[in-house]
């Protein structure tokens, strides 16, 4: 699935966010949204994922225009998102905080989960096992029965990660996934992010850690004060003299 | 990483869990029917009625486990419900003759009709102004059930004596309907929270901006749940009814709306077991312990301040928590990227 | 018209009560996010004390006004050490708060019945004698003194709040409490204020509305409620609007117990109270207070 978003503008009372901002997300690739604090790329994401509504603009999903969903039926488009700050659900294990995330399309309503119909249980069986197969794709399969917030901060962020994917969308937005990780968390998920992409998974990341950006990503986009400055691959941007000048030329911000 | 470490993996947990599943099931099923068989077995008429209490406030109970310990909206207004469900009950039998099963099922329909009808202004409000909110609610039916007198029998409510209504026969009998309207009412909460439902519940009570962003239908849920609750609610004002053979608006003040909210603390929130000992706890302690019926309200209040400093779970939080530290930990291979 | 004048002259006063508990509310929301059920039972708790000594001692006034203050700071510090602060502690949601002030204000309802009984009791007006007339309206002593007490607390606690530094960092703390903490204020210290002063001004509305209603543990949920009631009705943040909003609800009390009955006068403020919150826009309840 790939995403296209074109002309989107977005404005909060007086002050514009995002302007006039154009770039393809090519499927089955990994494309990277930088820029500095404050560039729009949340909002951008937001945008995307139907948090917020684009002033003007389009954006675009595999053609078809997906502009202003609300974000369940983003979801049903095929298009999941992560957030920065890890929300955890209190009483649910790792692995059941995994499997809610496959629910809307587990087939189990009021009325058959009521009766105790035997399709649920044969629905629930079913989201255990992908439960447990994203788990251990992610390398969290030992944590299963843990609760999300006893977990370390970097196994939380994958968690993230292992829900977007158990709502079985085939485009991921992620933002700041590898925002404070260890260097050696950050590696296994460039392990996770390029096995996904090989699967062909579409990916959309923000992030500000440079070098992890340039080392997966396939294209880049850079957004300063709201407007697209640079869009291509990583070769491209980091020769870039405005991308420089804006963005990496500046002191880099503590990881 | 192999797929036999893999296999091994579903092994360990797979028949653990169906097997603690499995077993968990025959204790409910024979529970039941031992609850059910119960006023067989009690040897006197008074225990019966302690009894069918416990039952009716678990039910309640059951109402509020499901809105509050469920999809976390915090009702102080279940009495409201409870009394729709009997007093709408007494007035269509007493005062237009409908018949009991008849007026029984619109009571229940009518408390979840006004129940999903208050739903959909409160979406807009959460914590402490949704509490509020079913504050408000509770006390403008408590005033209305005075004010309304000539429907509703005023102070001196409305008599439904069981054996002109219901007949010897049913009344004698009635115990058993009460008990077996708990276990029904305990398996339907079971049956709506044990499996996605439940974890989508739970989910959207912790983090509904979270459970949204996953699909579950949060709004959706919450006014179906507060329905359910409704009903459920008004399910024990039916019990209530013809259990007491009598309605007065005191019954249905927010006293008891506390009550029930104290019960669910006592026994655990997000537990449906917790909601029946917690019945429980309220109805036999002031019972066994003679000094307690005086000073009922200053013990369990200071009960549920404990409750909530240092076993927040309540009973069956706190077991739960006893059981997790007494398993020995589980051994499992590690897999996957890393 | 006279009595039309003189229902609103007695509404004037209740409603003044029913601004002070929304003073009280609003002081601890925004200090703290909490919602206080239990501030009707802080009420009766001045009102049960002011009988206590004025008439099961038969002490006077100002020893009376010594009690009732000694009174909510006992009651202030053992909420806030022994309840608020562990629990927030041990980071419990927002449920697990509403019952516990709950459970509290039924703690202090029990000891109440216990140890002094269940009835309504009678109690003096500060200032005995006849109801002072002017215009054909007759006015009590007790409705005046509220009315002036009741609007100099406001102003108080007004000042306290935009004019000294420790009502300022309050504010600060309501506001954004990360802020204020890491600019040096003393965050734990001034919130235990605030439940002070919240409790303070509830438990002297106890005192000063006993004379008029009577004195009973059962008194306090239903000029609780209004006084909830006034405060989201004046918008959540101002203590003024909170206090206006107070008294606009004891008139059309006053005015609807008598022109319609005086059973349905209380579903009228309940009902203002369920509307208001449903209606309310969701930015008015993060904003901070202020006159």
């Amino acid at each position: 699935m790939s995403l296209q978003i074109r002309g989107v503008t977005k404005t909060f009372g007086g002050n514009t966010a995002l302007s006039d901002v154009s770039f393809d997300v090519p499927t089955g690739q990994l494309t990277a949204l930088i820029g500095p604090n404050g560039a729009g790329k949340t909002t951008m994401f937001n945008c995307i994922a139907g948090l917020h509504r684009p002033s003007e603009g389009t954006v675009l999903l595999d053609g078809r225009d997906i502009t202003g969903l609300a974000p369940a039926k983003v979801l049903d488009a095929g298009i999941a998102r992560t957030f920065q700050l890890v929300r955890s659900f209190r009483d649910l294990t790792v692995i059941e905080t995994i499997m809610v995330a496959g629910h809307f399309r587990s087939g189990q309503r009021f009325g058959n989960s009521l009766l105790a119909l035997p399709s649920v249980r044969r629905s629930d069986a079913r989201l255990e096992t992908e439960a447990r197969e994203t788990l251990r794709a992610l390398g969290l399969s030992a944590l299963a029965d843990k609760r999300v917030h006893e977990l370390p901060y970097g196994q939380q962020r994958l968690v993230e990660i292992a829900k977007a994917l158990m709502t079985g969308a085939r485009t991921l937005l992620l933002d700041e996934p590898a925002a404070g990780l260890h260097p050696d968390e950050a590696l296994a998920l460039r392990g996770i992010l390029a096995a996904l992409r090989a699967r062909g998974t579409t990916i959309l990341l923000v992030e500000h850690n440079m070098p992890f950006v340039l080392s997966i990503a396939d294209r880049v986009v850079v957004l300063e004060f709201g407007h697209k400055i640079a869009e291509g691959t990583p070769e491209e941007i980091s020769q870039d003299r405005r991308v420089i000048d804006s963005y990496l030329g500046k002191e880099p911000d503590v990881a | 990483m192999t797929t036999t470490s893999l296999r091994t993996q579903r092994d360990l947990a797979r028949p653990r869990r169906h097997g603690s599943r499995r077993a968990l099931f025959s204790a409910e099923i024979v529970a039941s029917i031992v609850v059910i068989l119960l006023p067989a077995i009690v040897p006197s008429a008074y225990q019966l009625r302690l009894l069918q209490d416990v039952a009716i406030w678990g039910v309640l109970a059951l109402s509020l486990t499901l809105v509050l310990g469920y999809t976390g909206q915090i009702s102080l207004g279940q009495a409201a419900f409870y009394a729709v469900g009997a007093y709408t009950a007494v007035i269509l039998q007493t005062a237009l003759g409908v018949p009991a099963p008849l007026a029984w099922i619109a009571a229940i329909l009518l408390g979840m009709a006004l129940a999903y009808a208050v739903s959909l202004p409160l979406l807009r409000i959460h914590g402490h102004f949704l509490a509020l909110g079913t504050l408000a609610l509770g006390l403008i039916v408590e005033t209305l059930l005075v004010q309304l007198a000539p429907i509703t029998g005023g102070h001196d409510g409305i008599r439904i004596p069981g054996s002109v209504y219901l007949g010897e026969w049913v009344q004698l009998r009635f115990p058993y309907i009460v008990l077996g309207v708990l276990v029904a009412s305990y398996w339907l909460v079971r049956n709506l929270t044990q499996r996605s439902a439940g974890r989508a519940f739970l989910a959207l009570r912790d983090d509904p901006a979270g459970a949204a962003a996953l699909g579950i239908p949060v709004a959706r849920y919450k006014t179906t749940v507060f329905m359910i609750g409704g009903g459920l609610a008004a399910t024990a004002g039916v019990l209530y009814a013809h259990h007491t053979q009598v309605v007065t608006p005191e019954t249905f003040g927010f006293a008891t709306s506390i009550e029930v909210l104290l019960i669910v603390v006592i026994g655990g929130m997000s537990s449906r077991i917790g909601a029946v000992l917690g019945a429980a706890v309220v109805v036999f302690f002031p019972e066994w312990l003679e000094f307690l019926q005086e000073a009922e309200n200053l013990v369990f209040g200071l009960l549920v301040l404990a409750i909530l400093l240092f076993l927040p779970g309540g009973i069956v939080g706190g077991l739960r928590n006893l059981v997790r530290r007494l398993r020995p930990r589980r051994i499992t291979t590690e897999e996957g990227v890393s | 018209m006279s009595t039309f004048l003189q229902l609103a002259v007695s509404g004037i006063a209740l409603g003044s009560i029913y601004g002070l508990i929304a003073l009280g509310f609003l002081v601890i929301y925004h200090a703290t996010g909490l919602v206080n059920f239990a501030q009707g039972q802080l009420l009766m708790a001045g009102a049960m004390t002011t009988y206590l000594v004025l008439v099961r001692m038969g002490l006077g006034y100002p020893l009376a006004l010594f009690g009732v203050v000694v009174v909510a700071i006992v009651l202030a510090l053992l909420f806030r050490y022994g309840l608020h602060r562990p629990m927030v502690k041990r980071g419990a949601p927002t449920t697990n708060m509403v019952v516990a002030t709950i459970a509290f204000g039924l703690v202090l309802t029990a000891l109440v019945e216990l140890t002094i009984g269940n009835t309504r009791y009678g109690v003096d007006a500060v200032i005995p004698g006849p109801a002072i007339t002017i215009g054909g309206v007759s006015i009590q002593t007790q409705s005046l003194l509220i009315v002036v007490v009741a609007w100099a607390l406001v102003g108080a606690v007004w000042f306290f709040f935009t004019k000294t530094l420790t009502g300022v960092s309050l504010r600060a703390v309501g506001l954004n409490r990360t802020a204020a903490a890491v600019s040096g204020v003393r965050v734990s210290r001034l919130i235990t204020i605030a439940f002070v002063i919240s409790v303070l001004v509830t438990v002297i509305g106890g005192m000063l509305v006993a004379p008029i209603i009577g004195a009973g543990p059962a008194m306090g949920l239903s000029i609780a409620v209004k006084g909830f009631a006034a405060a989201v009705l004046g918008g959540m943040s101002s203590v003024y609007r909170g206090m206006v909003a107070g008294v606009a609800i004891g008139v059309i009390e006053m005015l609807s117990s008598y022109y319609i009955s005086s059973a349905w006068a209380p579903v009228i403020a309940y009902a203002i109270l369920f509307l208001a919150l449903v209606l309310m826009p969701a930015r008015v309840r993060q904003s901070g207070v202020h006159a």
